[in-house]
């Protein structure tokens, strides 16, 4: 019963998202779709115990979102002819894109030991530097930086990634790595 | 905005290829136990055991040549729902256990290791390889972010899906929908999947940072140490100790037994027992080969940062609530490869021209559940070394897509030699294991794979190839 619940609670909220966004457009009914996708946390820990239950409210979320959208589209049929089939056969393929230049791959290169191996150096170091600096245990030390890190370093590449002037990523990069040590290591 | 899309791409074309692979293989995986179960269909499958039955037949396991006597480790992997099978294990091989006691035949389980070492690391140097795939886990915590910033129209575009629109179009489409609901699921498995390359360099990390504790000190916090114990020679009392975990955890599911520093004198038994309700892998019960209790690891009510480092596997391979949260990460990982190939997909329909990349691309990808296919006829049916096997046909489908004209015939070609190596796979498997490849561990996977096999038939067989000047009509028809 409580199971069957749950499952109509995840969908219910979904579905209210679903009309806001269709037809409405009402903040009132996606703030409804908000609260019972927090309710179906609830009921769900309830079920099957608080760890469980969030990990199925939010997978569920995902799943029915992901029907809803499927639905939607048999309904759709105010699209033109499909381009889909009219793939291109036959093309003339040149031997390998001529686009690729020497200072491409040379600043590809670059761009990729600094957001790759070395802010991945950074966000080691900094990560379990930031978190010596409070008052914990060594067990919850090395449990929060193992968490973050990866946030850290993933966000750290997209930064390098997205930013145009090299040197200052460059300099960045280095500055974490120094000042991190220095906490960890001096 | 524009920034944010470029470190997008940029990140992505870096990913893509190993994503995809990792993804797909990590998808297969959810269902790894029930794999291993197909691969040996001929055991003696049962739930229930007598103690002291398992207790002799262990020990005189034990005494004979079917162990190597230089491993490390022994193990007593005990029946459950998911595999009802008795085995006795060291470090290299195992035996499964019939119920009266006498050795059963030998575990075999090198298809479902050939997948999960792909998923785990890519088949590479297993230090190395933990450590790279670790890493693209980290990087795709990048991606996740970048995606969101790239992506203006967040709440504009919720539930918009534009299947008869352009190519570009609709996998733009596809790639934005199943990214941005399954993003809560995503940033879990990156960040989960993180987790197992980087703990050992962090502990040692932050050991060199700490003036008076070594480095097997900060790993005795994270993990308990081992007890010291003297003169542990003699018969193991595995009965005895499986009484007193009966009493000390009622609710809990066996799930195996360990005897570490098996060939020493100072070798000890733990238990791993799963907790219902909860997500940490197990409690884990000592004793010594006496069968005397030692103590717990508390991995169940110890430090709040210890319980959660212990669920990071059953978080991440989704081995929790039975069979439906398989179900529901099989359906969520799928979509994650959907993901990883429309995002590459994008990238070459943005482009102004098509070049081998293209043709390259797509043999790569609809290449891949060949070379899956076909390693799992040579590893399962014939009992061949399959990872060369597995990566030759990757790396030659890959190159035999340069000779193909386009994409779709590819496409069209891969499915169908996918559909005629799973269906030779279900008729070999037939063959070898006769009246056994209808017994329920065997359909379980036999009957999605049958599924699968004619999926790839129907798509590969109703695919229309248009001529030139077909598409060159239809292309009319849209402007």
């Amino acid at each position: 019963m409580g199971l069957y619940l749950s499952l109509i609670i995840s969908l219910l909220s979904v579905v209210l998202l679903f009309v806001s966004w269709n037809r409405t457009k009402s903040r009132f009914i996606s703030t409804f779709g908000w609260f019972f996708f927090a309710v179906s946390i609830f009921i769900w820990a309830k079920i099957l115990g608080s760890e469980i239950g969030t990990v199925y409210a939010l997978n569920f979320l995902s799943v029915f979102a992901w029907v809803v959208t499927y639905l939607k589209t048999l309904n759709d049929n105010n699209w033109q002819i499909s381009a889909i089939s009219g793939t291109p056969v036959n093309i003339n393929l040149p031997s390998v894109s001529a686009a690729i230049s020497h200072q491409t791959l040379i600043n590809n290169f670059v761009l990729f030991i600094l957001a790759v191996p070395l802010a991945g150096v950074a966000s080691i170091l900094f990560s379990l530097a930031a978190v010596s600096l409070f008052p914990l245990t060594i067990v919850a030390k090395i449990g929060i930086s193992i968490f973050i890190f990866p946030i850290i370093w993933g966000g750290l590449s997209f930064w390098v990634c997205a930013k145009t002037k090299m040197p200052l990523a460059y300099s960045l990069v280095t500055s974490i790595v120094l000042i991190s040590s220095t906490i960890l290591f001096l | 905005m524009k920034r944010s899309l470029s470190a997008h791409s940029w990140i992505g074309l870096m990913l893509g290829a190993f994503m995809y692979l990792i993804c797909l293989s990590g998808t297969i995986a959810v269902f790894y136990e029930e794999i291993e179960r197909w691969e040996q269909p001929v055991a003696e499958e049962y739930l229930s055991y007598d103690k002291s039955i398992v207790e002799q037949s262990f020990n005189a396991y034990i005494k004979t040549k079917k162990h190597n006597e230089s491993s490390e480790h022994l193990y007593i992997v005990f029946p459950n729902e998911v595999i009802p099978r008795l085995k006795f294990a060291d470090d290299m091989s195992g035996w499964y256990v019939n119920a009266d006691g006498k050795m059963g035949r030998e575990s075999i389980d090198d298809w479902t290791e050939l997948l999960k070492g792909l998923h785990n690391n890519l088949h590479l140097p297993i230090s190395f390889g933990y450590l790279f795939v670790s890493a693209i886990g980290a990087l795709f915590c990048g991606l996740i972010f970048s995606g969101f910033l790239s992506h203006p129209s967040i709440f504009k575009d919720a539930f918009k899906w534009r299947t008869k629109s352009s190519q570009r179009i609709n996998q733009t489409d596809i790639h934005n929908r199943l990214s941005v609901w399954g993003a809560p699921f995503h940033l879990m498995i990156a960040i989960t999947g993180t987790f197992y390359g980087f703990i050992l360099l962090f502990m040692i990390v932050f050991s060199q940072s700490i003036d008076d504790l070594d480095q097997q000190q900060v790993m005795d916090q994270v993990y308990p140490a081992e007890p010291k114990l003297e003169n542990q020679t003699g018969e193991i009392k595995v009965a005895i100790a499986l009484t007193e975990i009966e009493q000390l955890t009622p609710d809990g599911q066996l799930l195996f037994m360990i005897i570490h520093d098996a060939n020493t004198e100072q070798r000890f038994m733990e238990f791993f027992v799963q907790q219902p309700g909860r997500l940490i892998y197990s409690e884990n019960y000592r004793f010594d080969i006496a069968g005397n209790y030692l103590g717990k690891s508390g991995f169940s009510d110890g430090h709040i940062a210890k319980q959660i480092a212990y669920s990071v596997y059953r978080i991440h391979f989704g081995h929790f609530a039975g069979y439906a949260t398989k179900i529901i990460y099989f359906v969520l990982g799928l979509a994650l490869t959907v993901i990883s190939v429309s995002g590459i997909n994008i990238w070459l329909a943005k482009r102004k021209y098509k070049d081998k990349i293209n043709l390259l691309w797509s043999a790569f990808v609809w290449g891949t559940p060949i070379a899956l296919s076909v390693s799992a006829i040579t590893q399962v049916i014939f009992h061949i070394e399959s990872i060369n096997i597995f990566w030759g046909l990757v790396v030659g489908c890959s190159l035999a897509g340069l000779k193909q004209q386009n994409e779709i015939i590819i496409r069209r070609n891969y499915q169908l030699l996918t559909a005629v190596s799973l269906f030779v796979l279900l008729a070999g498997f037939s063959i070898k294991y006769g009246e056994f490849s209808l017994n329920n561990s065997s359909l379980t996977i036999s009957i999605p794979l049958l599924i699968c096999a004619a999926y790839f038939l129907y798509k590969g067989l109703t695919r229309k190839i248009l001529s030139t000047q077909g598409q060159q009509e239809s292309q009319e028809k849209i402007t």
